[in-house]
Protein backbone atom coordinates (compact mmCIF):
# COMPACT_ATOMS: atom_id res chain seq x y z
CA UNK A 1 0.00 0.00 0.00
CA UNK A 2 1.26 3.50 -0.82
CA UNK A 3 1.42 6.26 1.79
CA UNK A 4 -1.96 7.97 1.96
CA UNK A 5 -2.24 11.69 1.31
CA UNK A 6 -3.36 13.93 4.21
CA UNK A 7 -6.80 14.31 2.60
CA UNK A 8 -7.31 10.57 2.50
CA UNK A 9 -6.19 10.30 6.13
CA UNK A 10 -8.62 13.04 7.07
CA UNK A 11 -11.44 11.30 5.25
CA UNK A 12 -10.69 8.06 7.06
CA UNK A 13 -10.69 9.88 10.38
CA UNK A 14 -14.02 11.47 9.56
CA UNK A 15 -15.45 8.08 8.57
CA UNK A 16 -14.28 6.56 11.83
CA UNK A 17 -15.77 9.38 13.79
CA UNK A 18 -19.11 8.98 12.05
CA UNK A 19 -19.06 5.22 12.48
CA UNK A 20 -18.30 5.62 16.15
CA UNK A 21 -21.10 8.12 16.63
CA UNK A 22 -23.48 5.76 14.88
CA UNK A 23 -22.38 2.88 17.12
CA UNK A 24 -22.99 4.93 20.28
CA UNK A 25 -26.39 6.04 19.00
CA UNK A 26 -27.43 2.46 18.31
CA UNK A 27 -26.24 1.24 21.70
CA UNK A 28 -28.25 3.98 23.41
CA UNK A 29 -31.31 3.10 21.40
CA UNK A 30 -30.97 -0.59 22.25
CA UNK A 31 -30.75 0.12 25.97
CA UNK A 32 -33.77 2.44 25.78
CA UNK A 33 -35.80 -0.25 24.06
CA UNK A 34 -34.70 -2.80 26.66
CA UNK A 35 -35.68 -0.50 29.54
CA UNK A 36 -39.15 0.12 28.13
CA UNK A 37 -39.73 -3.55 27.35
CA UNK A 38 -38.95 -4.46 30.97
CA UNK A 39 -41.17 -1.65 32.27
CA UNK A 40 -44.13 -2.69 30.12
CA UNK A 41 -43.66 -6.36 30.94
CA UNK A 42 -43.52 -5.56 34.64
CA UNK A 43 -46.72 -3.52 34.37
CA UNK A 44 -48.48 -6.27 32.43
CA UNK A 45 -47.52 -8.87 35.04
CA UNK A 46 -48.62 -6.62 37.89
CA UNK A 47 -52.00 -5.93 36.23
CA UNK A 48 -52.37 -9.62 35.44
CA UNK A 49 -51.82 -10.69 39.03
CA UNK A 50 -54.05 -7.90 40.28
CA UNK A 51 -56.82 -8.85 37.86
CA UNK A 52 -56.60 -12.51 38.85
CA UNK A 53 -56.42 -11.90 42.60
CA UNK A 54 -58.90 -8.99 42.54
CA UNK A 55 -61.54 -11.14 40.83
CA UNK A 56 -61.08 -14.03 43.22
CA UNK A 57 -61.63 -12.23 46.54
CA UNK A 58 -64.63 -10.59 48.11
CA UNK A 59 -65.38 -7.39 46.07
CA UNK A 60 -65.74 -5.43 49.32
CA UNK A 61 -62.05 -5.96 50.02
CA UNK A 62 -60.51 -5.52 46.60
CA UNK A 63 -61.27 -4.70 42.99
CA UNK A 64 -59.68 -5.87 39.76
CA UNK A 65 -58.32 -3.32 37.24
CA UNK A 66 -61.22 -3.84 34.83
CA UNK A 67 -63.77 -2.83 37.47
CA UNK A 68 -61.65 0.14 38.49
CA UNK A 69 -61.49 1.25 34.85
CA UNK A 70 -65.24 1.03 34.61
CA UNK A 71 -65.63 3.05 37.81
CA UNK A 72 -63.25 5.61 36.33
CA UNK A 73 -65.49 5.94 33.29
CA UNK A 74 -68.62 6.41 35.39
CA UNK A 75 -67.04 8.97 37.72
CA UNK A 76 -65.68 10.98 34.82
CA UNK A 77 -68.89 10.97 32.81
CA UNK A 78 -71.13 11.97 35.73
CA UNK A 79 -68.70 14.78 36.60
CA UNK A 80 -67.99 13.60 40.14
CA UNK A 81 -64.27 13.16 39.58
CA UNK A 82 -63.77 16.46 37.79
CA UNK A 83 -65.68 18.33 40.47
CA UNK A 84 -63.69 16.72 43.28
CA UNK A 85 -60.42 17.36 41.50
CA UNK A 86 -61.22 21.06 41.10
CA UNK A 87 -62.21 21.31 44.77
CA UNK A 88 -59.00 19.60 45.87
CA UNK A 89 -56.73 21.59 43.61
CA UNK A 90 -58.35 24.85 44.73
CA UNK A 91 -57.57 24.37 48.42
CA UNK A 92 -54.20 22.86 47.52
CA UNK A 93 -53.33 25.94 45.46
CA UNK A 94 -54.47 28.40 48.13
CA UNK A 95 -52.63 26.58 50.93
CA UNK A 96 -49.39 26.04 49.02
CA UNK A 97 -49.48 29.54 47.50
CA UNK A 98 -49.91 31.12 50.92
CA UNK A 99 -47.06 28.99 52.27
CA UNK A 100 -44.73 30.22 49.50
CA UNK A 101 -45.74 33.85 49.96
CA UNK A 102 -45.29 33.73 53.73
CA UNK A 103 -42.30 31.40 54.06
CA UNK A 104 -39.79 32.93 51.67
CA UNK A 105 -39.79 36.54 52.94
CA UNK A 106 -40.06 35.37 56.55
CA UNK A 107 -37.10 33.02 56.10
CA UNK A 108 -35.00 35.82 54.63
CA UNK A 109 -35.74 38.10 57.56
CA UNK A 110 -35.01 35.18 59.86
CA UNK A 111 -31.66 34.55 58.18
CA UNK A 112 -30.70 38.22 58.18
CA UNK A 113 -31.46 39.21 61.77
CA UNK A 114 -29.90 37.34 64.65
CA UNK A 115 -32.66 38.62 66.96
CA UNK A 116 -35.33 36.98 64.82
CA UNK A 117 -33.25 33.80 64.75
CA UNK A 118 -33.11 33.68 68.54
CA UNK A 119 -36.80 34.51 68.79
CA UNK A 120 -38.32 31.99 66.37
CA UNK A 121 -35.91 29.16 65.66
CA UNK A 122 -37.16 27.02 68.55
CA UNK A 123 -40.81 27.26 67.50
CA UNK A 124 -40.12 26.56 63.87
CA UNK A 125 -38.08 23.47 64.65
CA UNK A 126 -40.64 22.23 67.18
CA UNK A 127 -43.54 22.68 64.78
CA UNK A 128 -41.60 21.09 61.93
CA UNK A 129 -40.97 18.05 64.13
CA UNK A 130 -44.59 17.83 65.30
CA UNK A 131 -46.79 15.36 63.40
CA UNK A 132 -49.18 18.03 62.20
CA UNK A 133 -52.07 15.56 61.98
CA UNK A 134 -52.25 15.92 65.75
CA UNK A 135 -53.19 19.59 65.32
CA UNK A 136 -56.00 19.00 62.82
CA UNK A 137 -58.85 18.63 65.39
CA UNK A 138 -57.68 21.82 67.06
CA UNK A 139 -57.59 23.67 63.74
CA UNK A 140 -61.12 22.48 62.96
CA UNK A 141 -62.23 23.81 66.31
CA UNK A 142 -60.74 27.20 65.47
CA UNK A 143 -61.46 27.54 61.77
CA UNK A 144 -64.50 25.35 61.16
CA UNK A 145 -64.99 22.83 58.38
CA UNK A 146 -64.86 25.03 55.30
CA UNK A 147 -62.34 25.98 52.64
CA UNK A 148 -60.51 28.23 55.08
CA UNK A 149 -59.79 25.37 57.47
CA UNK A 150 -58.62 23.14 54.62
CA UNK A 151 -56.32 25.80 53.21
CA UNK A 152 -54.84 26.45 56.66
CA UNK A 153 -54.13 22.77 57.20
CA UNK A 154 -52.39 22.54 53.81
CA UNK A 155 -50.52 25.77 54.55
CA UNK A 156 -49.17 24.34 57.81
CA UNK A 157 -48.05 21.14 56.12
CA UNK A 158 -46.22 23.04 53.39
CA UNK A 159 -44.80 26.05 55.18
CA UNK A 160 -42.06 24.50 57.31
CA UNK A 161 -39.88 22.82 54.71
CA UNK A 162 -40.00 26.03 52.66
CA UNK A 163 -39.16 28.16 55.67
CA UNK A 164 -36.28 26.00 56.83
CA UNK A 165 -34.80 25.45 53.39
CA UNK A 166 -34.90 29.11 52.44
CA UNK A 167 -33.33 30.03 55.77
CA UNK A 168 -30.53 27.53 55.27
CA UNK A 169 -30.02 28.64 51.69
CA UNK A 170 -29.56 32.24 52.74
CA UNK A 171 -27.31 31.19 55.62
CA UNK A 172 -25.07 28.84 53.69
CA UNK A 173 -24.00 31.43 51.11
CA UNK A 174 -20.34 31.03 50.25
CA UNK A 175 -18.39 33.60 52.25
CA UNK A 176 -15.88 34.00 49.45
CA UNK A 177 -18.60 35.29 47.12
CA UNK A 178 -19.82 37.79 49.70
CA UNK A 179 -16.25 39.04 49.80
CA UNK A 180 -16.11 39.30 46.01
CA UNK A 181 -19.26 41.39 46.11
CA UNK A 182 -17.86 43.66 48.82
CA UNK A 183 -14.58 44.10 46.96
CA UNK A 184 -16.50 45.43 43.96
CA UNK A 185 -18.28 47.90 46.19
CA UNK A 186 -21.56 46.12 47.02
CA UNK A 187 -23.30 47.41 50.10
CA UNK A 188 -25.66 45.16 52.01
CA UNK A 189 -28.67 45.42 49.70
CA UNK A 190 -26.62 44.77 46.57
CA UNK A 191 -24.86 41.85 48.25
CA UNK A 192 -28.24 40.26 48.99
CA UNK A 193 -29.47 40.88 45.51
CA UNK A 194 -26.39 39.61 43.68
CA UNK A 195 -25.12 36.90 46.00
CA UNK A 196 -27.31 35.78 48.90
CA UNK A 197 -30.63 35.45 47.06
CA UNK A 198 -29.32 33.67 43.97
CA UNK A 199 -27.32 31.22 46.05
CA UNK A 200 -30.46 30.41 48.07
CA UNK A 201 -32.46 29.56 44.94
CA UNK A 202 -31.56 25.84 44.77
CA UNK A 203 -32.46 25.49 48.46
CA UNK A 204 -35.81 27.19 47.90
CA UNK A 205 -36.50 24.87 44.95
CA UNK A 206 -35.63 21.81 47.05
CA UNK A 207 -37.90 23.17 49.80
CA UNK A 208 -40.71 23.60 47.29
CA UNK A 209 -40.29 19.98 46.23
CA UNK A 210 -40.67 18.83 49.85
CA UNK A 211 -43.53 21.27 50.44
CA UNK A 212 -45.53 19.93 47.49
CA UNK A 213 -45.30 16.37 48.82
CA UNK A 214 -46.38 17.43 52.29
CA UNK A 215 -49.14 19.70 50.97
CA UNK A 216 -50.67 16.72 49.17
CA UNK A 217 -50.72 14.77 52.43
CA UNK A 218 -52.25 17.79 54.14
CA UNK A 219 -54.88 18.07 51.41
CA UNK A 220 -56.12 14.49 51.84
CA UNK A 221 -56.08 14.74 55.63
CA UNK A 222 -57.99 18.02 55.51
CA UNK A 223 -60.61 16.44 53.27
CA UNK A 224 -60.92 13.44 55.57
CA UNK A 225 -61.62 15.52 58.61
CA UNK A 226 -63.54 18.53 57.35
CA UNK A 227 -66.60 19.11 55.17
CA UNK A 228 -67.45 16.77 52.32
CA UNK A 229 -65.40 17.78 49.30
CA UNK A 230 -62.50 16.82 47.11
CA UNK A 231 -60.63 13.63 46.36
CA UNK A 232 -60.11 12.79 50.03
CA UNK A 233 -63.84 12.78 50.62
CA UNK A 234 -64.35 10.61 47.52
CA UNK A 235 -62.06 7.98 49.05
CA UNK A 236 -63.86 8.22 52.36
CA UNK A 237 -67.41 8.03 50.98
CA UNK A 238 -66.60 5.12 48.65
CA UNK A 239 -65.02 3.31 51.56
CA UNK A 240 -68.03 3.96 53.83
CA UNK A 241 -70.35 2.49 51.23
CA UNK A 242 -68.06 -0.45 50.43
CA UNK A 243 -67.63 0.59 46.80
CA UNK A 244 -64.06 -0.56 46.60
CA UNK A 245 -63.61 -0.07 42.85
CA UNK A 246 -64.74 3.56 43.19
CA UNK A 247 -62.36 4.04 46.08
CA UNK A 248 -59.38 3.21 43.90
CA UNK A 249 -60.19 5.99 41.43
CA UNK A 250 -59.36 9.03 43.61
CA UNK A 251 -56.39 7.14 45.08
CA UNK A 252 -54.94 6.64 41.60
CA UNK A 253 -55.66 10.27 40.73
CA UNK A 254 -53.85 11.51 43.83
CA UNK A 255 -50.96 9.21 43.00
CA UNK A 256 -50.74 10.61 39.48
CA UNK A 257 -51.01 14.14 40.85
CA UNK A 258 -48.13 13.49 43.24
CA UNK A 259 -45.90 12.04 40.54
CA UNK A 260 -46.70 14.94 38.23
CA UNK A 261 -46.20 17.73 40.79
CA UNK A 262 -42.99 16.30 42.22
CA UNK A 263 -41.63 15.84 38.71
CA UNK A 264 -42.61 19.42 37.95
CA UNK A 265 -40.78 20.85 40.98
CA UNK A 266 -37.71 18.73 40.25
CA UNK A 267 -37.65 20.05 36.69
CA UNK A 268 -38.13 23.55 38.05
CA UNK A 269 -35.13 23.11 40.36
CA UNK A 270 -33.00 21.92 37.46
CA UNK A 271 -34.13 24.85 35.34
CA UNK A 272 -33.55 27.58 37.93
CA UNK A 273 -30.24 26.28 39.26
CA UNK A 274 -28.39 24.27 36.63
CA UNK A 275 -25.09 24.91 38.41
CA UNK A 276 -26.16 23.13 41.60
CA UNK A 277 -27.28 20.08 39.60
CA UNK A 278 -23.82 20.04 38.08
CA UNK A 279 -22.13 20.07 41.48
CA UNK A 280 -24.38 17.27 42.62
CA UNK A 281 -23.26 15.08 39.75
CA UNK A 282 -19.55 15.69 40.19
CA UNK B 1 19.09 50.00 40.78
CA UNK B 2 19.05 53.27 38.88
CA UNK B 3 17.54 51.69 35.80
CA UNK B 4 14.81 50.05 37.88
CA UNK B 5 13.83 53.43 39.22
CA UNK B 6 13.82 54.82 35.69
CA UNK B 7 11.59 52.05 34.38
CA UNK B 8 9.22 52.59 37.25
CA UNK B 9 9.07 56.28 36.52
CA UNK B 10 8.35 55.68 32.86
CA UNK B 11 5.59 53.31 33.79
CA UNK B 12 3.81 55.70 36.12
CA UNK B 13 0.55 56.63 34.48
CA UNK B 14 -2.46 58.74 35.29
CA UNK B 15 -4.75 55.71 35.52
CA UNK B 16 -2.57 53.97 38.09
CA UNK B 17 -2.61 54.43 41.86
CA UNK B 18 0.31 54.20 44.24
CA UNK B 19 0.19 51.98 47.31
CA UNK B 20 1.79 52.76 50.61
CA UNK B 21 1.96 50.62 53.71
CA UNK B 22 3.20 52.39 56.79
CA UNK B 23 4.19 50.20 59.72
CA UNK B 24 1.26 47.89 59.15
CA UNK B 25 0.52 45.44 61.92
CA UNK B 26 -2.16 42.77 62.04
CA UNK B 27 -3.12 40.30 64.73
CA UNK B 28 -5.50 37.34 64.64
CA UNK B 29 -6.15 36.96 68.33
CA UNK B 30 -2.82 35.98 69.84
CA UNK B 31 -1.19 35.45 66.46
CA UNK B 32 0.87 38.27 65.01
CA UNK B 33 0.35 37.94 61.26
CA UNK B 34 1.89 41.13 59.93
CA UNK B 35 4.65 42.91 61.80
CA UNK B 36 5.80 46.35 60.75
CA UNK B 37 5.14 45.93 57.04
CA UNK B 38 6.45 49.08 55.47
CA UNK B 39 6.83 49.80 51.77
CA UNK B 40 5.65 51.98 48.98
CA UNK B 41 4.73 50.95 45.48
CA UNK B 42 4.91 53.67 42.84
CA UNK B 43 1.95 54.09 40.52
CA UNK B 44 2.11 51.89 37.44
CA UNK B 45 4.45 49.34 38.94
CA UNK B 46 4.03 45.56 38.95
CA UNK B 47 5.03 44.20 42.35
CA UNK B 48 4.98 40.59 43.43
CA UNK B 49 4.71 39.71 47.08
CA UNK B 50 6.58 36.45 47.45
CA UNK B 51 6.45 34.31 50.55
CA UNK B 52 5.87 30.83 51.86
CA UNK B 53 2.31 29.50 52.14
CA UNK B 54 0.52 30.76 55.22
CA UNK B 55 2.98 33.62 55.85
CA UNK B 56 0.31 36.28 55.77
CA UNK B 57 0.73 37.61 52.23
CA UNK B 58 -2.93 37.03 51.44
CA UNK B 59 -3.83 38.90 54.62
CA UNK B 60 -1.67 41.77 53.41
CA UNK B 61 -3.51 41.82 50.08
CA UNK B 62 -6.89 41.68 51.79
CA UNK B 63 -5.84 44.59 53.99
CA UNK B 64 -4.83 46.66 50.94
CA UNK B 65 -8.14 45.69 49.32
CA UNK B 66 -10.00 46.91 52.40
CA UNK B 67 -11.51 43.51 53.18
CA UNK B 68 -9.86 43.24 56.60
CA UNK B 69 -8.91 45.98 59.00
CA UNK B 70 -5.41 46.40 60.41
CA UNK B 71 -4.42 46.84 64.04
CA UNK B 72 -1.71 49.43 63.64
CA UNK B 73 -0.15 51.63 60.99
CA UNK B 74 -1.91 52.74 57.84
CA UNK B 75 -2.40 51.80 54.22
CA UNK B 76 -2.80 54.40 51.49
CA UNK B 77 -4.10 53.70 48.02
CA UNK B 78 -3.74 56.60 45.60
CA UNK B 79 -2.79 58.74 48.60
CA UNK B 80 -6.01 58.01 50.46
CA UNK B 81 -6.27 55.98 53.61
CA UNK B 82 -7.90 52.57 53.14
CA UNK B 83 -11.10 52.15 55.11
CA UNK B 84 -13.20 49.53 53.33
CA UNK B 85 -12.68 48.45 49.72
CA UNK B 86 -11.14 51.37 47.79
CA UNK B 87 -12.94 52.35 44.60
CA UNK B 88 -9.58 52.39 42.77
CA UNK B 89 -8.94 48.69 43.37
CA UNK B 90 -10.21 45.43 41.92
CA UNK B 91 -9.27 41.96 43.07
CA UNK B 92 -8.60 38.75 41.15
CA UNK B 93 -9.30 35.93 43.57
CA UNK B 94 -7.42 32.68 44.02
CA UNK B 95 -10.55 30.52 43.81
CA UNK B 96 -11.86 32.73 40.95
CA UNK B 97 -14.90 33.84 42.99
CA UNK B 98 -17.30 33.64 40.06
CA UNK B 99 -21.05 33.65 40.59
CA UNK B 100 -22.15 30.20 39.38
CA UNK B 101 -25.64 31.50 38.52
CA UNK B 102 -24.35 34.22 36.22
CA UNK B 103 -23.21 33.67 32.66
CA UNK B 104 -19.65 34.60 31.76
CA UNK B 105 -20.98 37.84 30.29
CA UNK B 106 -22.84 38.72 33.48
CA UNK B 107 -19.87 37.77 35.65
CA UNK B 108 -17.62 40.12 33.71
CA UNK B 109 -20.32 42.80 33.90
CA UNK B 110 -20.75 42.38 37.65
CA UNK B 111 -18.30 45.01 38.91
CA UNK B 112 -19.43 47.55 36.34
CA UNK B 113 -23.06 46.99 37.19
CA UNK B 114 -22.46 47.41 40.90
CA UNK B 115 -20.50 50.57 40.25
CA UNK B 116 -23.38 51.92 38.21
CA UNK B 117 -22.02 52.02 34.65
CA UNK B 118 -24.50 53.15 32.02
CA UNK B 119 -25.86 50.30 29.94
CA UNK B 120 -24.18 51.33 26.67
CA UNK B 121 -20.82 51.75 28.37
CA UNK B 122 -21.30 48.47 30.19
CA UNK B 123 -21.96 46.48 27.05
CA UNK B 124 -19.03 47.97 25.19
CA UNK B 125 -16.56 47.43 28.01
CA UNK B 126 -17.72 43.91 28.78
CA UNK B 127 -17.32 42.93 25.12
CA UNK B 128 -13.90 44.56 25.03
CA UNK B 129 -12.54 42.74 28.08
CA UNK B 130 -14.11 39.42 27.16
CA UNK B 131 -12.31 39.77 23.85
CA UNK B 132 -9.07 40.79 25.58
CA UNK B 133 -8.96 37.56 27.60
CA UNK B 134 -9.98 35.48 24.56
CA UNK B 135 -13.41 34.44 25.79
CA UNK B 136 -15.42 35.69 22.83
CA UNK B 137 -18.02 33.05 21.97
CA UNK B 138 -18.39 31.94 25.58
CA UNK B 139 -20.48 34.90 26.77
CA UNK B 140 -23.56 32.77 27.34
CA UNK B 141 -21.76 29.85 29.00
CA UNK B 142 -21.82 29.35 32.74
CA UNK B 143 -18.58 29.10 34.76
CA UNK B 144 -19.09 25.39 35.50
CA UNK B 145 -19.13 24.70 31.78
CA UNK B 146 -15.60 25.96 31.15
CA UNK B 147 -12.12 24.97 32.36
CA UNK B 148 -10.30 26.40 35.38
CA UNK B 149 -8.02 28.44 33.16
CA UNK B 150 -11.00 29.98 31.41
CA UNK B 151 -12.71 30.65 34.73
CA UNK B 152 -9.72 32.67 35.86
CA UNK B 153 -9.80 34.56 32.57
CA UNK B 154 -13.34 35.54 33.54
CA UNK B 155 -12.05 36.63 36.96
CA UNK B 156 -9.36 38.71 35.29
CA UNK B 157 -11.77 40.28 32.80
CA UNK B 158 -14.20 41.13 35.61
CA UNK B 159 -11.46 42.96 37.50
CA UNK B 160 -10.07 44.70 34.40
CA UNK B 161 -13.55 45.76 33.26
CA UNK B 162 -13.87 48.28 36.09
CA UNK B 163 -10.57 49.74 34.82
CA UNK B 164 -9.02 49.79 38.27
CA UNK B 165 -6.02 51.94 39.09
CA UNK B 166 -4.85 49.12 41.31
CA UNK B 167 -5.17 45.43 40.49
CA UNK B 168 -4.79 43.06 43.42
CA UNK B 169 -4.13 39.47 42.43
CA UNK B 170 -4.20 36.75 45.07
CA UNK B 171 -2.28 33.73 43.76
CA UNK B 172 -4.56 33.88 40.73
CA UNK B 173 -2.91 31.07 38.81
CA UNK B 174 -2.21 28.71 41.72
CA UNK B 175 -5.09 26.41 40.86
CA UNK B 176 -4.66 26.10 37.10
CA UNK B 177 -2.39 23.56 35.43
CA UNK B 178 1.21 24.43 34.55
CA UNK B 179 0.76 24.83 30.80
CA UNK B 180 -2.31 27.00 31.15
CA UNK B 181 -0.48 29.03 33.76
CA UNK B 182 2.31 29.84 31.32
CA UNK B 183 -0.19 30.94 28.69
CA UNK B 184 -1.97 33.11 31.25
CA UNK B 185 1.35 34.66 32.35
CA UNK B 186 2.08 35.73 28.80
CA UNK B 187 -1.42 37.11 28.36
CA UNK B 188 -1.19 39.04 31.61
CA UNK B 189 2.21 40.43 30.56
CA UNK B 190 0.72 41.54 27.24
CA UNK B 191 -2.28 43.19 28.87
CA UNK B 192 -0.25 44.85 31.60
CA UNK B 193 2.51 46.13 29.33
CA UNK B 194 -0.13 47.97 27.33
CA UNK B 195 -1.84 49.93 30.11
CA UNK B 196 0.47 49.62 33.16
CA UNK B 197 -1.93 49.69 36.03
CA UNK B 198 -0.43 49.21 39.46
CA UNK B 199 -0.43 45.51 40.29
CA UNK B 200 0.13 43.78 43.60
CA UNK B 201 0.56 40.12 42.79
CA UNK B 202 0.58 37.60 45.63
CA UNK B 203 2.44 34.38 44.88
CA UNK B 204 4.49 31.60 46.38
CA UNK B 205 6.16 30.83 43.07
CA UNK B 206 9.59 32.41 42.61
CA UNK B 207 9.52 31.87 38.85
CA UNK B 208 6.15 33.52 38.47
CA UNK B 209 7.31 36.53 40.49
CA UNK B 210 10.43 36.99 38.33
CA UNK B 211 8.64 36.56 35.03
CA UNK B 212 5.95 39.12 35.80
CA UNK B 213 7.28 41.79 38.13
CA UNK B 214 9.17 45.06 38.25
CA UNK B 215 9.92 44.39 41.89
CA UNK B 216 9.66 41.39 44.18
CA UNK B 217 8.90 41.90 47.86
CA UNK B 218 10.13 38.83 49.70
CA UNK B 219 8.27 38.17 52.94
CA UNK B 220 9.40 36.26 55.98
CA UNK B 221 7.52 33.60 57.83
CA UNK B 222 5.02 34.87 60.41
CA UNK B 223 4.99 37.40 61.83
CA UNK B 224 5.46 38.43 58.24
CA UNK B 225 7.42 41.43 57.20
CA UNK B 226 9.11 42.47 53.96
CA UNK B 227 12.68 41.13 54.09
CA UNK B 228 13.93 42.57 50.85
CA UNK B 229 12.66 44.49 47.83
CA UNK B 230 14.34 43.02 44.77
CA UNK B 231 14.21 44.93 41.49
CA UNK B 232 13.75 42.75 38.41
CA UNK B 233 15.72 44.46 35.67
CA UNK B 234 14.60 42.36 32.77
CA UNK B 235 13.47 44.50 29.83
CA UNK B 236 9.91 44.46 28.56
CA UNK B 237 8.05 43.31 26.58
CA UNK B 238 8.66 39.96 28.23
CA UNK B 239 7.54 36.46 27.40
CA UNK B 240 7.87 33.68 29.92
CA UNK B 241 9.96 31.33 27.75
CA UNK B 242 12.45 34.04 26.86
CA UNK B 243 12.73 35.29 30.42
CA UNK B 244 13.42 31.79 31.68
CA UNK B 245 16.37 31.54 29.31
CA UNK B 246 18.10 34.68 30.59
CA UNK B 247 21.10 34.52 32.95
CA UNK B 248 19.44 37.14 35.22
CA UNK B 249 16.55 34.76 35.69
CA UNK B 250 18.77 32.09 37.23
CA UNK B 251 20.58 34.67 39.39
CA UNK B 252 17.35 36.19 40.70
CA UNK B 253 15.96 32.75 41.31
CA UNK B 254 18.98 31.79 43.44
CA UNK B 255 18.79 35.07 45.33
CA UNK B 256 15.08 34.73 46.13
CA UNK B 257 15.58 31.15 47.09
CA UNK B 258 18.40 32.08 49.54
CA UNK B 259 16.21 34.72 51.14
CA UNK B 260 13.29 32.36 51.55
CA UNK B 261 15.51 29.62 52.97
CA UNK B 262 17.01 32.01 55.45
CA UNK B 263 13.45 32.84 56.46
CA UNK B 264 12.93 29.16 57.19
CA UNK B 265 10.71 28.61 54.20
CA UNK B 266 12.20 25.47 52.68
CA UNK B 267 8.80 24.36 51.47
CA UNK B 268 8.20 27.42 49.31
CA UNK B 269 7.45 26.14 45.87
CA UNK B 270 10.47 25.62 43.66
CA UNK B 271 8.11 25.38 40.71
Amino acid sequence: MTASTPQVAMATMEDKRLANRERIRKARRRSRIAAWSVRLASLAILLGIWQWYGSSVNPILFAPPTKIARAFGTLISDGTLGHALVQSLTVFGIGLGAAIVVAIPLALVWARYQVVDWAIQGYVNALYATPLVALVPLLILWFGFGTKAKAIIIFLFAVFPLLINTYQGARSVERGLVEVARSFGCKEFATWRHVVLPSAVPFVAAGLNLAVGRALVGMIIAEFYTSASGLGYMVLSASNTFQTAKMFVPILVVMALGVFLLGLTRTLKRKVSPWSEQEGRL
Amino acid sequence: MASAAASVERAAAAHAASVECRHVEKWFGELNVLADVDFSIPAGSFVSVLGPSGCGKTTLMRAIGGLVGIDDGEILVGGRRVDGPPAEAAIVFQQFGLMPWKTIYDNVAFGLKVRGASSSELEERVRHYIDLVHLTGFEKSYPYQVSGGMQQRVGLARALAVEPQLLLMDEPFASVDAMTREVLHDELLGIWERDRRTVVFITHSIDEAIVLSDQIFVMSRSPATVVEQIPVEIPRPRRERTVRGLPQFAELREHCWDLLERGGAEEAARS
